[in-house]
């Protein structure tokens, strides 16, 4: 497993604005061109934020290492000084590239859960991808409790990459204290969605309960690497060290939530 | 002749503001709904006015019959963009440079 570390793009890499994404209501995304670390012109989503969630671009960055040592597949990243639209001015952006080869949209796009046949179908394709169980156990040692249909985009039939950690570790504007506080867990929106559909039967329940296991293993083994690719500043090892007093009580959480809830 | 108003709240070049922010007027406001309720669907459109003539009955709740709307308007159509000058200039994480 290999963690993954956006790159800094210098501002030259951003090439033109394609089109405003509308609707966002906890940054300003555009769609623009942007050349890659590689080189390569790429359509990509940049996401710039306002002063009120001052730590929405670290957490981009944060959850994209730790998404990437837990084993989630994810689009390929950067930080890039941008154009703000309609601006003179530029700001810190996170750039999430397009998924390559395939992007098929968000289900937020594709499906319109107000109609039973579609939420069925939505459900059945999220139970048979492949990361699901894992996404999820990620996303309650990050204490990502946003992570809705909007955020994640499939690549293929039981595929998907993972988008959008800018709520994680509580929120866009996590303070240390709130970080040293006891755990609070994460609403699970996307298992509860599939449960609601239809109840998960065992072998579902039992593949969330052991991806929660996996992904502590996964953390524990990549602690090192991770406080590294962290870079060690104060910040990241506050927020490292907030998920790793989680992963003492995540699987359990899992064993009470699937028992109680789900 | 009417002159420039300078002091105005909205400024070109959207410079970073020197005062608290001021909450929106009514006529702002109302600009608002308006604009948002052209981009609904119409039986959404129809509920939403029904509402806002049900608070508006009572002056005391007109400001919260405003913001009920705007925070409905904005789960309806999910056409609501933040305001690039509220953007921040921030810093590359983790100390990227």
């Amino acid at each position: 497993m290999s963690i993954t570390v956006p790159a800094v793009l210098p501002p030259e890499h951003y090439l033109r604005p394609i089109k405003i994404q509308e609707g966002g209501l906890r940054a300003l995304t555009h769609l623009a061109m942007v050349r890659s670390a590689s080189g390569a012109p790429q359509r990509a989503y940049v996401k710039q934020f306002p002063h009120n969630a001052a730590r929405s671009l670290f957490n981009e960055w944060f959850g994209h290492i730790f998404m990437s040592a837990m084993g989630v597949a994810q689009p390929e990243a950067a930080v890039l000084l941008a154009p703000v639209p309609g601006q003179s001015r530029s700001a810190w952006a996170f750039v999430s590239f397009e998924p390559m080869p395939r992007s098929e949209g968000t289900p937020k796009e594709i499906y319109n859960l107000a109609n039973d046949k579609h939420a069925q179908i939505l459900a059945t394709r999220l139970l048979a991808c492949h990361g699901f169980a894992l996404l999820n156990a990620a996303d309650q040692l990050c204490i990502n409790g946003d992570r809705n249909i909007g955020n994640l985009v499939f690549t293929g039939p039981r595929s998907f990459v993972a988008i959008d950690h800018s709520d994680i570790l509580g929120g866009c504007d996590w303070h240390i204290d709130s970080l040293l506080r006891p755990t609070s867990w994460a609403t699970a929106k996307l298992a509860e969605l599939c449960n609601a559909v239809k109840p998960l039967p065992p072998s579902q329940r039992d593949a969330l309960v052991a991806a929660a296991d996996v992904a502590i293993e996964a953390l524990y083994a990549q602690w090192q690497p991770l406080h590294s690719a962290l870079q060690d500043n104060r910040e990241s090892c506050i927020a490292l060290d907030a998920v790793w007093w989680r992963s003492l009580h995540v699987a359990q959480w899992y064993r009470d939530r699937l028992q109680l809830l789900l | 002749m009417e002159s420039d108003d300078a002091t105005g709240p909205m400024r070109p070049g959207g410079d970073a503001p020197t005062a608290a922010p001021q909450p929106p007027t009514l006529q702002e406001s109302l600009e608002v709904v308006a604009a948002a309720l052209s981009s609904v669907p119409p039986e959404k459109r129809q509920a939403l006015l029904g509402v806002l003539a049900t608070y508006s009955s009572d002056p005391t709740h007109e400001a919260n019959s405003l913001a009920y709307l705007r925070s409905e308007l904005a789960k309806t159509t999910g056409r609501q963009t933040i305001d690039p000058a509220s953007i921040a200039t921030g810093q590359p994480p983790g100390g990227a440079t």
